[in-house]
């Protein structure tokens, strides 16, 4: 909360608290100063053209295309550092703008008027799309709500186009100052994914609707934010003092004291709550009987960082990589790995961090990688192709590099702080392979000085695949611990791809065919007593947790938002219970009865004695 | 990316109307036929060969044209119905219909 701003500029110093009401889109409360970004309106005068110019004006609607359809496809690969809502949310869209950019009935007709209305292209550009807008809102539809949408939908690619035509700026979001609420006539689902929410308190625009794409994008970034404040941008002037309450959706202009009383004891409440959670946060994870168990966190992008200590966790579970190789044109090299694993090992303050290595299987989140001969082709089943491991055997420079940026952290961080993890392993002698490597890095490393642990950390391996866990007591001779990731075990088991509509309900963790599995390979790590931990959606799964201990796991890494619910859960579980449990469950045969006595035991119907 | 949706599709050799397999769904999911779900229709429709044709309100489109389909204003409870013509049609219209029943994976 920001107070020196707060005095008036001179000339609006009699203004007193305006209170705009708007469409609350996303919970929580923010004070703070304003931030007005302006776009420059993208309407132009309508331009005529002589039969000469037509071919200058196609070229430079086809040089707006190839530029929007880079933004389109840049902004696509940005997005999969936002929260997963929010990818779901955005992805399909951008899919949807880029598929408008291609040879769709806009392109087509805007080229036809330049041809035959002799229009200027960002004249054909916005005529076709009022056009396309005028039949969709033409429909007889009850819901008027759909129908506004989608011709905003083509409006909104219509202007992205004219804007390029015509060279105008797009609106600037960085360089804002920490603490800010922004505000703008209306934000597009484009802009809310460049909004970083570590500088931004609150969002507030003079349009929109709860439901729009850019709502919901606020909401899973998690910024306090109220839409269709009319008047908004008219009354408010950069640096103004601001009050948001993105719960009943109001804005308060200039808030007066007693405003902004109210709403830090509305902040309180909130504080309240979570110091609820913070409380169970400083107890153990520890059954009634005082097995203790270990509660990591699983890290996919750096802004995750404060809520994992938020969360409560002993660290980190499964550190994804992928992260790292996004947003960029070129590889990270072996410095910008090192920093980002310092940093984030540095805020674990001597917690374990287990990195995973590179797990990439083709999709075009990695250009560099895409256009690099690193992969040539996604064959017809990416899932079973070239993917994790295998990929990095094949370009081991990719692994030296990654080996070499890890390897140092562990130099300067306190032993057994950093783990490595090594995706889609199948057979033994891939781990022995990588290991090699991971040996010779670290001999290179020391040639030329670098400070390294006496002790290599430790290298682990993902229990993904049947065939790993089959082969689980073999693979335990090579590596020293087991991480079980039990999505893609259950998909692999199972032959299903969740993304599959017609399939998805076969998706099941708990089928006896993967149980089965995960027992056979936590069983084969307890024989060679090396640690096991299960990773994945069922971890953070509460009902699971008796299930999981009963099988042997003392270790579960999750979302850190499901962290304080499964503490609870360990909190109040006997292991003798959860193994005679476990027991039960392993004897049946048939999923729906395991999902019943997962049920019954979680609403503690069953009888535990 | 594809640069190809709403763009000409070769024309299957049974013209026969006889042949061409027609089925009717409702929209279930509450956004209807937006630019998200259109997006989705016309990336499956385009690993069919067969020709696909999306028609509601009175209008036919081709299930590979993102605008088109836009433009039928589907909402939820809108009727639509799909037709295929070509080897692969029955494949076809399982998919599209399965897609389009499951309400675009959405709500």
């Amino acid at each position: 909360m920001k107070t020196e701003g707060a005095k008036p500029k001179p000339l609006r110093a009699k203004l007193g608290e305006v209170t705009l009401t708007g469409i609350p889109v996303a919970p929580g409360f923010a004070i703070g100063l304003v931030f007005d970004t302006t776009e420059q309106p993208t309407e132009a005068p309508r331009r005529q053209i002589a039969p000469p110019a037509i071919e200058v004006e196609r070229l430079r609607l086809n040089a707006a295309i190839a530029l929007s359809r880079k933004q389109v496809i840049k902004l696509r690969n940005r997005i999969g550092i936002l929260p997963e809502e929010a990818q779901e949310e955005l992805g399909p869209l951008l899919d949807a703008y880029a598929m408008m950019l291609g040879n769709s009935r806009l392109i087509r007709g805007a080229r036809k008027r330049i041809e035959t209305d002799l229009l200027g292209a960002e004249t054909a550009v916005s005529d076709e799309a009022e056009a396309i807008a005028a039949i969709i809102l033409a429909n007889k539809d009850d819901d008027k709500a759909g129908l506004t949408r989608r011709a905003t939908e083509v409006r909104e690619i219509a202007r992205r186009l004219t804007r390029n035509i015509l060279g105008k700026a797009f609106r600037s979001l960085k360089d804002i100052p920490e603490g800010s609420i922004l505000i703008a006539e209306e934000l597009t689902p484009a802009d809310a994914a460049l909004l970083d929410p570590s500088r931004i308190v609150g969002v507030a625009t003079d349009e929109g609707g709860a439901d729009g794409h850019t709502a919901i994008m606020l909401r899973a970034l998690g910024i306090p934010s109220v839409v269709a404040c009319t008047g908004l941008t008219e009354a408010a002037r950069r640096g103004d003092m601001m009050a948001i309450d993105g719960s009943t959706g109001r804005a308060y202009l200039h808030p007066t004291p007693e405003t902004l009383a109210a709403l830090r004891d509305k902040i309180a409440a909130f504080a309240k709550e979570r110091a609820k959670l913070a409380k169970l946060r400083r107890l153990p994870a520890q059954t009634t009987d005082g097995e203790m168990v270990e509660l990591h966190a699983n890290l996919e992008i750096l802004q995750e960082l404060p809520l994992i200590a938020q969360a409560g966790a002993q660290g980190i579970g499964l550190l994804r990589t992928e992260f790292l190789f996004m947003n960029r044109d070129d590889l990270p090299g072996e410095d910008d790995q090192h920093a980002a694993y310092v940093q984030i090992v540095e805020a674990l303050g001597g917690d374990p961090v287990t990195i995973r290595v590179l797990d990439w299987g083709g999709e075009k989140n990695i250009e560099a990688l895409t256009e690099s001969d690193a992969y040539t082709h996604a064959g017809p089943n990416p899932a079973l192709g070239l993917r994790g491991l295998r990929m990095l055997l094949k370009r081991p420079d990719l692994l030296e590099t990654q080996f070499a940026a890890i390897l140092r952290t562990a130099g300067h961080a306190p032993e057994g702080a950093v783990r490595v993890l090594l995706p889609m392993v199948t057979i033994p002698d891939e781990v022995k392979q990588t290991r090699e490597i991971y040996e010779r890095v670290a001999r290179r490393l020391r040639r030329r000085g670098e400070r390294l642990p006496e002790k290599l950390p430790m290298l682990g391996v993902m229990i993904e695949t049947p065939g790993a866990a089959l082969a689980a007591d073999a693979i335990a001779l090579e590596a020293d611990f087991f991480a079980i990731g039990t999505n893609d075990l259950a998909m692999y088991t199972l032959a299903v791809d969740r993304a599959e509509a017609d399939v998805a309900h076969l998706y099941d963790p708990l089928h006896p065919a993967v149980l089965r599995l995960m027992q056979f390979a936590t069983e084969a790590a307890l024989r060679l007593r090396i640690p096991v931990s299960v990773c994945g959606e069922m971890a953070g799964n509460a009902k699971l947790v008796p299930l999981l201990l009963g099988l042997g796991i003392r270790c579960l890494s999750m979302n850190a938002a499901s962290l304080p619910r499964v503490k609870q859960a360990v909190r109040a579980l006997d292991i003798t219970d959860c193994a005679r449990f476990a027991r039960r469950v392993m004897e049946q045969s048939d999923p729906a009865r395991i999902h019943e006595l997962v049920e019954n035991f979680a609403s503690g119907n069953l009888e535990r004695g | 990316m594809n640069d190809e949706n709403g763009g000409t599709r070769i024309p299957t050799a049974a013209a026969d109307p006889a042949m061409t397999l027609r089925s009717t769904v409702i929209i279930c999911n509450s956004r209807g036929l937006h630019a998200r779900a259109a997006a989705k229709l016309v990336t499956l429709a385009e690993r069919y060969a067969c020709s696909l044709t999306i028609s509601a309100n009175g209008q036919s489109v081709p299930a590979c044209s993102i605008m088109g389909l836009m433009m039928l204003g589907a909402g939820k409870g809108a009727t639509v119905t799909i037709e295929a013509d070509g080897w692969d049609a029955r494949e076809a219209m399982e998919a599209v219909a399965g897609l389009i029943e499951a309400g675009f994976h959405e709500d």
